[in-house]
């Protein structure tokens, strides 16, 4: 193909300008009780069929407000003005019935929540048809074949097609909204978020498929990201948006290269102790099961889902060290173990020199002053009801860990502004609903921090959170760790980030550690091939540069059938005999110390056995 | 103990903040301005209703001519009619007001928290305790009311104790059952895996970090448990299960019912049940404003 900038700007412009999507000085204002606020101040953009332009920004900067604004799907409380031109019409100034005739047949969006977005009582197919019929004039068996053609080309096969949303897996869901949003052939469509929340390598299959949209059904295609690295692979063209205005605008190489923008990367850390500590958090041969099924089922063994196998993990004070794997892997249900909140079926954990015993809850309790973690959901992990002063007290509360009321006050400020919330007094006073998505997880910080634990639990803590504040999240984390001596479990499915401030990393696959080694080696020069696919999904950074893929086939298998051999056997790309036979152990395979590895032909061996051969 | 006393004045504190709250957005809601209004007339008369009363609510009323005033039509004088027995009904439904509102309220204080406490241990707990406290709700749902409140009258006797009694011991299964299924899902939530792993007991997450969260729920089921327990009250009082010589809406209906002479003062049950209506109008109003005041804030929060 040729260079799609100047292949769509030349088609559109010269033989079918009905095609262009053009945004001129749009601006949208929303009347709140404090007064009026800019949204969004005097946005310029074209997308062109083949053409593909990244709206970027923040949460808040007003990406989202903007993508919504073009298609008219602002609430009424919003005033936008400017023009939105689209097939000789101006969008804003036509009556919201004619605009919801344009909507799905010419304009289509893929909305961001992929559950809610989904009616969970209908099966996808009959969803989509209902999309087709509401526009057509087509029977219901001529409907459900196009929802059938949409589906499987975004991959969901025949089988699937009358599944639920809630049987389907996040990228699947997502995949389902693409289909919903291609189904009646678009002329532009518009992606919100299309990938966040969902781990790099569905990410990188959605990612895939958008890209294909475009190309085979000749899409304009306006992408709202906040992910710099998405927004580098997509577009043609990117605008970066700051509290509405324009910031920066070019191709993807001209505005991420930019010293401001290249400033949103947290710095490596520091060298490595030299001493050896001892380990404050030490887990061997850990194994969780799950029971399965419901009722008289959930007796039956074999109806047990072991989610972690044989787990060994060590983690010093001051040390970060990085879980990574897909969604549904098992490194949720490590950190939650980890702090006490599933039952143990075998191994032993040691928490600042104590053994675990067992999965009782009372016997965890003394031990609830040594490890504390962060969750996830920076929105949801903050009880609403409580002042941000409640919340990080309440540990201290809950353990009579103060003295007195001054004592206590005197921890909840210090663990607030150990959490960068300064000054303390700022904060104490709000209610998390007055607070950021990254504030809340500092808060959420300070809560885990002000017991002064040896061992730090932190579930993909910034998975939410938009890149610039994930990185100022986990740079605080990593400097905890240093300044305060703490030991630091950092799970997350991003090994870039990984990459950035881990000591040392360990790679999960269905509930068993593959790979686990020193930051660097394990991420540049990964030698399980499934830390291969996983590094290699990760978008690339460097501006205007694309990766090549390493595609893995279909979607992680599922614990209830593990593959016999190597769990990842099926979809490996490098698979031998030898693979489906005998699971193998996690050896020091080198090339450094401390470097393990659980596969029979690890990549550099490969490495160098293809250079032999006749490859590429 | 002195943990649980504090955690209980918690959720107390979070009631009447909550209360206060609620109070501020229900009057910007449309539609419940009137309903509020209404709401603090009838409270209005509960309280101040013996010094506004004409007449005592058992007075006998003479004419001119020294006659009993029997059945006197809605006129200027009596604007609700008077009875076959010459009380003048417009007092007797401003005298009943006090004992309606009384009973509604305190039934469904005493209701409320009752429900609120089993459905949050009983969603809590799980389990066994679960299966249990629930299986008591259903036997709850199993009893019909009315003959269940006439054996307990039969029983115990006629007074204000059985009937609170006979409203308490059926009225909290809704409440029960719906705080259970919010709790189900509160307990799964990121913050309260938070508070047990930052040390909190049992006791504490639930009544600190559980009980809060339910409370804008149990505001809503009290105020319609207010309607069932006012309707409740009418329909024993109707039935002359309220104590003698007690005055309230229900009872007015029950004289004008056993007089026999219902055909020929058609006033005499009219104004009473017109209050009961109003009244419950009133409530419902207020609770699905309350409802969508709610549910606005609850849209506001997202981020």
């Amino acid at each position: 193909m040729t260079n799609p900038v100047t292949a769509g700007l030349t088609t559109g412009t010269a033989s079918a300008p009905d095609h262009v999507l053009d945004v001129r000085g749009l601006a949208v204002t929303y009347e709140t009780a404090d007064g009026v606020r800019q949204a969004v101040e005097s946005l310029d953009l074209t997308v062109a069929p083949g053409h593909t332009v990244g709206l970027i920004g923040r949460s808040g900067s007003g990406k989202t407000t903007a993508g919504k604004a073009i298609l008219g799907l602002l609430p009424r409380t919003a005033t936008v003005s400017g023009a939105v031109q689209f097939g000789g019409h101006d969008l804003l100034a036509m009556p919201e019935r004619q605009r919801r005739r344009l909507r799905w047949e010419h304009l289509a969006l893929v909305p961001q929540a992929a559950m809610s977005s989904l009616d969970p009582v209908m099966a996808v197919d009959q969803q989509i048809a209902e999309v087709v019929r509401a526009h057509r004039d087509v029977s219901q068996r001529a409907a459900l074949a196009m929802a059938h053609e949409a589906l499987e080309r975004v991959g969901i096969h025949a089988d699937r097609t009358s599944s639920y949303p809630h049987q389907f897996s996040g990228g699947m869901r997502q995949r389902t909204l693409i289909a919903m949003a291609t189904v009646l052939e678009p002329t532009v469509l518009v992606a919100d978020e299309p990938t966040t929340g969902l781990d790099v390598i569905v990410q990188d299959r959605v990612l895939e498929l958008l890209v294909r949209a475009k190309e085979d059904l000749g899409l304009a295609l306006l992408v709202v990201t906040h992910d710099l690295g998405v927004a580098n692979e997509l577009c043609d063209h990117v605008i970066a948006l700051d509290q509405g205005r324009v910031q920066a605008e070019g191709t993807p190489a001209q505005v991420l290269g930019r010293p401001h923008d290249a400033g949103v990367l947290a710095p490596r850390p520091a060298a490595e102790p030299e001493s050896e500590p001892p380990p404050a958090l030490e887990v061997s041969d850990l194994t969780v099961s799950f029971a399965g099924g419901r009722g008289l089922a959930a007796l039956r063994r074999s109806n047990e889902l072991t989610v972690l196998r044989d787990v060994s993990l060590m983690v010093r004070r001051g040390e970060v060290v990085g879980l990574a794997g897909e969604s549904g892997c098992g490194k949720s249900s490590l950190a939650a173990t980890l702090v006490g909140l599933t039952e143990v079926a075998g191994g032993a954990i040691r928490i600042a020199g104590h053994e675990v015993a067992g999965g009782d809850r009372a016997g965890w309790r003394p031990l609830r002053r040594h490890v504390q973690m962060i969750f996830q959901d920076p929105y949801d992990s903050l009880n609403p009801r409580l002042r941000v002063r409640d919340a990080v007290a309440e540990p201290l509360i809950a353990q009579h860990l103060a003295a007195n009321d001054a004592d206590r006050d005197r921890r909840v400020t210090e663990a607030l502004e150990n959490a960068g919330l300064t000054p303390a007094s700022d904060y104490a006073g709000r209610y998390p609903h007055q607070l950021s998505g990254g504030e809340r997880q500092r808060v959420a910080i300070a809560r885990a921090l002000v017991v002064e634990p040896e061992v730090l639990l932190a579930d993909e803590p910034v998975s939410m959170l938009d890149e610039q504040t994930a990185a100022g999240v986990v740079a605080l984390l990593a400097d905890l760790a240093r300044r305060l001596d703490v030991a630091v479990l950092l799970v997350s499915h991003d090994v870039s980030l990984l990459r950035r401030v881990c000591d040392r990393v360990a790679v999960m696959y269905l509930g068993r550690i593959v790979e686990q080694g020193p930051a660097g080696e394990v991420i540049d020069a990964p030698r399980h091939p499934y830390t291969d696919a996983l590094v290699r999904a990760v978008p690339t950074r460097v501006p205007g540069q694309r990766r090549a893929r390493v595609l893995l086939k279909g979607e992680p298998p599922s614990l209830r059938n593990r593959p016999a051999g190597c769990a990842f056997h099926p979809r490996c790309p490098h698979v031998l005999p030898a693979c489906l036979e005998d699971d193998p152990a996690l050896l020091d395979l080198g090339p450094g110390p401390g470097h393990d590895t659980a596969c029979w032909h690890p990549m550099a061996e490969r490495g160098i056995a293809e250079k032999g051969g006749a490859r590429d | 103990m002195s943990a649980t006393t504090a955690d209980v004045r918690d959720a107390g504190r979070h009631f009447v903040t909550a209360g206060r709250d609620a109070l501020v957005r229900v009057w910007h809601t449309p539609g419940a301005k009137l309903a509020l209004i209404g709401f603090a007339l009838f409270v209005l008369v509960a309280l101040i209703g013996p010094w506004i009363a004409l007449y005592g609510p058992f007075d006998r009323l003479r004419l001119a001519n020294g006659e009993l005033a029997r059945s006197v039509p809605p006129s200027l004088e009596h604007p609700f009619g008077t009875t076959s027995y010459g009380r003048d009904v417009l007092s007797q439904v401003i005298w009943g007001t006090r004992r309606t509102l009384v009973v509604g309220f305190a039934g469904a204080l005493v209701t409320v928290v009752i429900g609120v406490n089993i459905g949050l241990i009983a969603g809590f707990a799980g389990g066994r305790v679960d299966s249990l406290l629930m299986r008591i709700t259903d036997s709850a749902y199993a009893l019909p009311f009315l003959p269940f409140a006439i054996v307990l009258v039969g029983i115990l006797g006629r007074s204000d104790m059985v009937l609170l009694l006979a409203i308490a011991a059926l009225f909290w299964r809704t409440t029960a059952r719906v705080v259970r299924a919010q709790v189900l899902s509160l307990k799964q939530r990121p913050f309260v895996r938070a508070a047990v792993v930052g040390g909190a007991r049992p006791r504490r997450v639930l009544y600190r970090h559980i009980a809060p969260n339910v409370v804008s729920l149990a505001m809503l089921y009290g105020l319609f448990l207010v309607t069932e327990a006012v309707i409740a009250e009418a329909s024993l009082s109707f039935l002359g299960l309220a104590p003698p010589d007690s005055i309230s809406w229900g009872t007015i209906m029950f004289d004008a019912f056993t007089s026999t002479e219902l055909n020929t003062t058609w006033w005499w049950a009219f104004f009473p049940g017109l209050a009961i209506m109003l009244f419950v109008l009133c409530m419902s109003l207020l609770g699905r404003a309350y409802e969508s005041a709610q549910a606005h804030r609850w849209e506001a929060r997202q981020p």
